[in-house]
């Protein structure tokens, strides 16, 4: 099973990405489509997360890749690429939540459903699940979905508190700057929303 | 303390977001106080269902396509656009050539009451105000097809000609500078610079 936090977390810097980030600037167009393939599940895992929707997370993962490579020379670690493009995801699908534009750039509705590399669809489900077992796919399916439908009952701050700080492992004081509110806003809203997911989750714990 | 501090505090202690004083404390009441305990099992329960539940699966082969054909239209751009060159509306450029001839001709006139006043030596020099220009619009109006705009500042081509007009040395020596405005009717597929 995939979870929506990987273990090359948001925070984390990885070493390897550095060289790729590097001969991408040199103009080696495959070195960030390597990056594009390491990074695109955990950037649709955060932004699902954030908006509840899977059409509008695609269209925002692809902004955020788009995104970052136009402003690839302004980044200043290069092996701090993965916590800087979740930045970018992050900040792009709160704007996104705010806006709530509709618009219909790509045929969306091709991407959803298995891929024909990942492996993810093992076992006919559709969601990122890595198991074989239809058993434990339909429990993961299940409680994907009740996770989800509990963020989106949770008042915006206090969602996107959660998926950046306790999912995704942001510092406190990034969350922060990213919601324009205080460190300590920050714990608040993570505590209020811990409350609020551990009384509609509380059958599934 | 009432029970929702306690829980704000687990939940900071869960974090690791506590002075050290505080964290120690808040470990020794989980250990002690039973309902500590389980509101700080059901938070920690809590974490692992969040970080561990699945999303939605996506073709990802498709993702990834859709998101390298973007960035093959940025490669593909001239290395210009967006950067040297801004699209600016009609409407603008005229109201910057309005204001460049309106400073233009006040420097000009400005020039000639200076020289007036007996700061110049050569009286060949002193040239009276012959007259003004004032610009006002153009009206955009919707064409079907291409249409420019051209404002120019300087003498005329008889004036010239006939060697009848002296601009003052500090004023202007250059080409005319201003202005061309073309455009379709779209304006957002304006993209001619201002020519100076």
């Amino acid at each position: 099973m995939e979870s929506a936090s990987t273990s090359d977390g948001a925070g984390n810097a990885r070493p390897d990405d550095g060289p790729l980030v590097r001969r991408a600037l040199a103009g080696e167009r495959l070195a960030f489509d390597a990056l594009v393939l390491r990074y695109q599940r955990q950037a649709v895992a955060v932004s699902y997360r954030l908006l509840g929707n899977t059409n509008d997370a695609l269209e925002v993962t692809q902004d955020a890749f788009f995104k970052a490579y136009r402003s690839l020379d302004t980044l200043q670690k290069p092996e701090a690429f993965g916590g800087w493009l979740m930045r970018i995801v992050s900040n792009l699908s709160l704007n996104y939540r705010r806006a709530r534009k509709v618009r219909s750039q790509l045929p969306l509705d091709d991407l959803l459903g298995s891929s024909g590399d990942s492996g993810e669809a093992a076992g006919g489900s559709e969601w990122m699940s890595r198991t074989g077992d239809p058993y434990r796919a339909i429990q993961g399916r299940e409680l994907g979905e009740r996770t989800q439908q509990a963020l989106n009952q949770l008042p915006e701050k206090q969602r996107a508190a959660i998926v950046l700080f306790t999912i995704q492992e942001l510092p406190q004081k990034e969350v922060a700057r990213q919601l324009g509110c205080s460190v300590e806003a920050v714990k608040w809203h993570v505590f209020q929303g811990r409350k609020k997911l551990r009384e509609l989750l509380k059958d599934v714990m | 303390m009432d029970r929702d501090n306690i829980e704000f505090l687990i939940s900071q202690y869960l974090d690791e977001q506590l002075p050290a004083k505080e964290q120690e404390r808040v470990a020794r009441l989980v250990v002690e106080d039973p309902s500590a305990r389980e509101i700080f099992a059901a938070y920690r329960a809590l974490d692992t269902v969040l970080k561990s539940a699945p999303v939605p699966s996506v073709n990802f082969d498709r993702l990834n396509a859709a998101i390298t054909s973007r960035i093959d239209e940025i490669d593909a751009e001239p290395a210009s656009y967006g950067t040297l060159i801004r699209p600016l509306p009609v409407r603008q450029l005229a109201i910057a050539a309005g204001v460049l001839l309106a400073v233009g001709v006040g420097v000009v006139a400005w020039m000639q009451s200076g020289q007036r006043g007996g700061s110049v030596e050569s009286s060949a020099l002193i040239t009276p105000v012959v007259g003004s220009i004032s610009v006002s619009g153009p009206t955009v109006a919707s064409v079907s097809t291409g249409a420019s705009i051209q404002v120019s500042i300087g003498p005329s081509p008889s004036a010239l000609t006939a060697n009848a007009w002296h601009p003052a040395e500090e004023v202007v020596t250059r080409q005319p500078r201003v202005v061309i405005a073309s455009g379709l009717e779209d304006l957002s597929e304006v993209r001619h610079p201002l020519a100076y």
